[in-house]
């Protein structure tokens, strides 16, 4: 299967259908948000009818149109294969796109969708709801797919019909395009439901002959098996269209690749795998096989660096430390793009809410965070739809529509259609990103750097920080050498005699971007509790062979000393909780090693924030002494200009408020202390809003029974000319002000 | 149509084979050759075996002539993985137990099942490696089965995750585990069988209850769900395996029929060994 993703030009005959229709939505009622007036509009859409290869940018950055100048067109291939036209504001954020969209097709239950594109290199990426759309698409036309980002487990929960005939939509690419393999036998109930549900009953006057060969159900759909479809469309006589859909979706889910997401990867022995990321956890395959499980509660961290992708696993039964697995990815983008398929499946199906309520007081978490509404969210808020069932056409079914939609797609290598399986064809289909890789990997390193740079704005924040994580680290390790008590933070100051190491080391190989993480006090708690040696804490089991031993060796001496006379199938009994007197037999639930979601896991973020008011109300209530405040000073970087508006050479501000708030235990000045302090903790969370990206670096220290905070601020304005640099820092200043109303804040401005 | 996977244990047909006289001194055998099988009571205890199938259970039981070239033919469960209307003929990893396949795979086709076969010469497996729980699929990775077999049986079966879990003592996946109802494992007792079940139920995204029976053989049981019959486990008799067969007696909800097993087990024959069973819808 060599076809290419349902780009526009494939779509072309049906887009002049759909225009007028396209056109009338794309002048939304709510006029308030600044949309170009209605004639400006109708010009553009009619220039792009004109001339289909004349890129929207291009008619974007023409100078005679003033007003055009910030509106783009944005194309939106449907999942009906229909093509939806739209003009948005050049500055629009995603999810005003996102928001068009699902207003044109009518969908209230949006939280499982989402809009994506293909980068130059054609991997599939999701829109960012929260950032501006023209950071996300540089130098790509503004084509976009409307597609299923979370697979619903169990899609009779949604609350409307529209919504799962979107989810029948999308399900059938995944079939037709290889990524959702299925058998023979399934592939023909699907088809029969998916009959069922666009032509109705079986009807011998208007069916013809070969009525079903018209659609695509399979990746290669055989006479065999539309005759099959057809038998088993005639016994669902009776069934509606949204019958028909339901049972689709009873069926589909249980296909065990529903709802994953595979990445091409490769262990820390260079063994090509996929993993995949689906609604409860991460699963690695190696060819067809799922050589392992991740679940979502098993992970407690998962982070990247360069092209590695990093997850660090919950200590099992009998072992002691927890274990980091590494993958190598091909490349750092790959990686990035896996990471955040993680933490937004990780936040839609685990937490019970996303990591907003902290934004009033600090900003908690890494820079991209999960923005949208959780699962559980989303049922609430479905639960409340109350306007009638909406009519919609389900009349897709022109001639081979799915097969339009074929979308060579990470998988269809793996999952793909092909019968053969032979070894050389797993190996040889190669999805065109690793061409791209395997060529650009070679002569490495300048490359790289040249791609780095092209990446986006937040790809160059995040190397910044690399560097400072980096820094933090050696920092850590320095501090680490010093014997730190870790229960510090916890409960009273600490008397520096009482000092243990602290094992926080297991960090440190892993980059700071760690949005499914506890707060570091919890891990050093625990891995204090199992007091292990540092040395073989950082011995992480990177491979997955590794964990397997550890499986196979794990319980190695729990069963295997006989105690007494008793043989193992005593002690069993003697031990088995669900023993009973009488002669029931012991049927066991088989405990999946998965400890019931606390609190802290549900939401981490949150319960740091907590647990770093906490700690700051305990330093106030222990009647520490404010010592000193003092605000530092601020400099200025540049940040590279937005290709598009070459003329703004303007150089962007970085200002840096240095806040260091000082305690001082009264009386407690010990002369023992380590000269360098010990350092409590440290957080870093960031906050992006459409213009502005706000870093905040918590240290807290403990220098000779003095307490310092120091919280540190980076707000980088990233906007375009249109903003007040000087306004937007106002209000960073005022809005720094009002969430901590205890600091004075000065800011020193170079100019 | 209720809808895919769903009846797990619904079984239509059985398909036994015969033993030659050959079992007793040519048969693979992992025990020591001291144990010798007794022939005549080996057969007869494969015709009570087959007569709980077919009259007792009343499965239409297809019976494939013995072969005296093919020792272990009895074993019919190795040569062939059928799931829904599919059957996957294998490449057993014992040679000499190749030639098996042919007799079943005429057997399947006359069944109108859609035959898979496992062509590359790389790839073997055993019947008794497959563990399908009714949700998905766990290859024991053993002597007689490798990767490269469950990859092909994970390309046969595409609706199913496939997991594999070494088999680091015993013959097979299933010389120690199957299932005894749906979402029930039952388990034998010795630590390389709880290792497996760890190792399953780390794979796994469902969950699974599990019977755990002190002797790991005895864990072989043959579960079916049958119209007007409900929940049968055919399992070990009290003079095999007390302990474990008390375990069984326990169960209240399944009817319960010991079968004996006492000389087949000495070359390795377990009670799924002896019969693929098949699901034979009635055509629409």
């Amino acid at each position: 299967m060599t076809t290419e993703p349902g780009e526009p030009q494939e779509a072309q005959p049906k887009e002049a259908e759909s225009f007028p229709e396209a056109a009338a939505h794309s002048t939304p009622k709510q006029g308030g948000e600044g949309t170009p007036p209605r004639s400006q509009a109708k010009s553009s859409l009619t220039e792009d009818s004109g001339s289909h290869l004349s890129s929207s940018g291009r008619i974007a950055r023409s100078p005679a149109r003033t007003l055009s100048f910030r509106t783009m067109q944005a194309r939106v291939t449907l999942l009906d294969g229909s093509l939806f036209t739209c003009t948005v504001e050049k500055r629009a954020r995603g999810v005003q796109l996102f928001e068009k969209v699902c207003e044109h097709i009518n969908l209230l239950e949006r939280d499982y969708f989402s809009l994506s594109f293909r980068d130059a290199d054609n991997n599939k990426n999701w829109l960012d709801p929260v950032k501006e759309i023209k950071k996300q698409v540089r130098g790509i036309p503004w084509n976009f797919s409307f597609n299923v980002k979370f697979y619903p487990p169990d899609p009779a929960q949604l609350s409307e019909d529209i919504t799962r005939y979107f989810l029948c939509l999308q399900l059938r690419q995944d079939i037709v395009s290889g990524r959702l393999p299925c058998s023979f036998a399934t592939h023909t109930v699907l088809g029969s439901y998916t009959i069922q549900s666009e032509l109705g009953d079986y009807d011998p006057d208007e069916c013809g002959a070969d009525y079903v060969s018209e659609l695509c159900f399979a990746p290669n759909q055989t006479k065999e098996m539309e005759e099959k479809i057809m038998e088993l469309h005639r016994t669902h006589r009776g069934m509606t269209p949204a019958e028909a859909d339901l049972h689709f979706l009873e069926n589909v889910k249980k296909l065990s690749m529903y709802g994953v997401d595979l990445h091409h990867a490769r262990d820390s022995e260079g063994v090509a795998i996929m993993l995949g990321v689906c609604s409860s956890g991460l699963l690695v395959y190696r060819d067809r096989l799922r050589i392992n499980r991740f679940s979502w509660p098993k992970i407690l961290k998962i982070s990247y660096k360069r092209n590695n992708f990093y997850i660090k696993i919950r200590p099992g039964e009998f072992d002691q430390f927890e274990s980091i697995i590494g993958f190598k990815l091909l490349n750092h983008r790959a990686a990035k793009r896996l990471w955040k398929v993680c933490v937004e499946h990780h936040s839609f199906f685990r937490l019970l809410s996303p990591e907003e309520t902290p934004k009033k007081l600090l900003s908690l978490g890494s820079k991209f965070r999960y923005s949208g509404r959780t699962q559980i969210q989303s049922r609430r808020a479905s639960a409340q739809i109350s306007r009638p069932a909406p009519h919609f056409p389900r009349c897709i079914s022109k001639r081979n529509l799915l097969s339009r939609s074929l979308d060579g797609d990470m998988g269809t290598g793996l999952y793909g259609a092909s019968k053969a399986i032979a070894v050389s064809d797993l190996i040889t289909t190669v999805t065109p990103e690793r061409l791209m890789e395997e060529r650009r990997a070679e002569p490495v390193e300048e490359v790289l750097v040249m791609q780095e740079r092209m990446e986006d704005e937040e790809e160059v924040e995040e190397e910044e920080e690399d560097e400072e994580e980096e820094e933090e680290e050696e920092e850590r390790k320095g501090v680490e050498e010093e014997k730190i008590d870790t229960e510090v933070s916890q409960q009273s100051p600490p008397t520096p005699q009482k000092q243990e190491t602290k094992t926080e080391l297991t960090d440190t190989a892993v980059e700071g971007e760690l949005t499914n993480t506890e707060s570091d006090q919890d891990e050093d708690l625990k891995t204090q509790d199992t007091l292990g040696s540092p040395e073989e804490e950082q011995k992480p089991q990177s491979t997955i062979s590794a964990l397997r031993r550890s499986f196979l060796e794990e319980g190695a001496g729990g069963g295997g000393g006989g105690e007494g006379g008793l043989t193992e199938w005593e002690k069993r009994l003697a031990s088995s909780p669900l023993r009973r007197v009488d002669d029931s037999p012991m049927i066991e639930p088989l405990e999946l090693e998965e400890p019931k979601p606390t609190f802290d896991e549900m939401s981490p973020e949150l319960t740091a924030l907590l647990k770093s008011a906490r700690e700051q109300k305990t330093f106030r209530e222990h009647n520490l002494l404010k010592t000193s405040e003092k605000v530092e000073k601020v400099f200025l970087l540049t940040e590279p200009c937005d290709e598009d508006q070459p003329m703004v050479e303007q150089p962007q501000e970085v200002p840096v408020m240095r806040k260091t708030l000082t305690y001082e235990v009264p009386g407690s000045r010990v002369d023992s202390d380590p000269p360098a302090g010990l350092l409590l903790s440290s957080q870093t969370f960031t906050a992006e809003t459409s213009n502005t990206s706000t870093t905040t670096h918590i240290t807290k220290t403990l220098k000779g029974g003095i307490s310092e905070t120091r919280i540190e601020k980076r707000i980088v304005i990233s906007g375009d000319t249109e903003i007040d640099h000087d306004q937007a820092l106002a209000e960073a200043l005022s809005e720094a002000r009002r969430q901590h109303p205890e600091l004075s804040v000065t800011l020193k401005s170079q100019d | 149509m209720a809808g895919l996977m769903a009846g797990f244990g619904h079984y239509t047909h059985a398909i036994v084979r015969g033993i030659p006289a050959s079992l007793v001194n040519e048969a693979l055998r992992t025990s020591p050759t001291e144990v010798e099988v007794d022939l005549s009571k080996a057969r007869r205890e494969h015709e009570a075996y087959v007569e709980v199938l077919g009259t007792r259970l009343g499965l239409e039981v297809v019976e494939l002539p013995a072969d005296e070239a093919l020792p272990d033919c009895v074993f019919v469960e190795d040569a062939a993985v059928v799931c829904g209307d599919t059957a996957l003929i294998t490449r057993t990893g014992a040679e000499s137990r190749r030639r098996e396949a042919e007799v079943m795979r005429g057997a399947l086709k006359d069944l109108n099942l859609n035959i898979v076969e496992m062509t590359d010469e790389n790839a073997t497996l055993d019947g008794g490696d497959v563990l399908f729980t009714g949700r998905e699929f766990f290859v024991g990775l053993s002597k007689r089965t490798n990767q490269r077999g469950a990859e092909i049986l994970a390309d046969a079966f595409k609706d199913y995750a496939v997991s594999t879990v070494p088999v680091l003592e015993g013959l097979h996946l299933k010389s120690f585990c199957s299932m005894g109802g749906p979402g029930l494992i039952v388990i034998g007792s010795s630590e390389p069988a709880q290792k497996a079940l760890k190792i399953m139920q780390q794979m796994s995204d469902h969950r699974y209850d599990k019977l755990t029976v002190p002797d790991d053989l005895a864990a072989n049981c043959i579960y079916m769900n049958l119209p007007n019959k409900g929940h049968v486990l055919l399992h070990c008799t009290s003079e095999e395996f007390p302990e474990s067969a008390k375990v069984f007696e326990k169960l209240k909800d399944h009817l319960l029929i010991p079968v004996s097993n006492m000389e087949k087990v000495k070359v390795d024959g377990a009670l799924t060994c002896c019969s693929v069973l098949i699901n034979k819808k009635a055509d629409i």
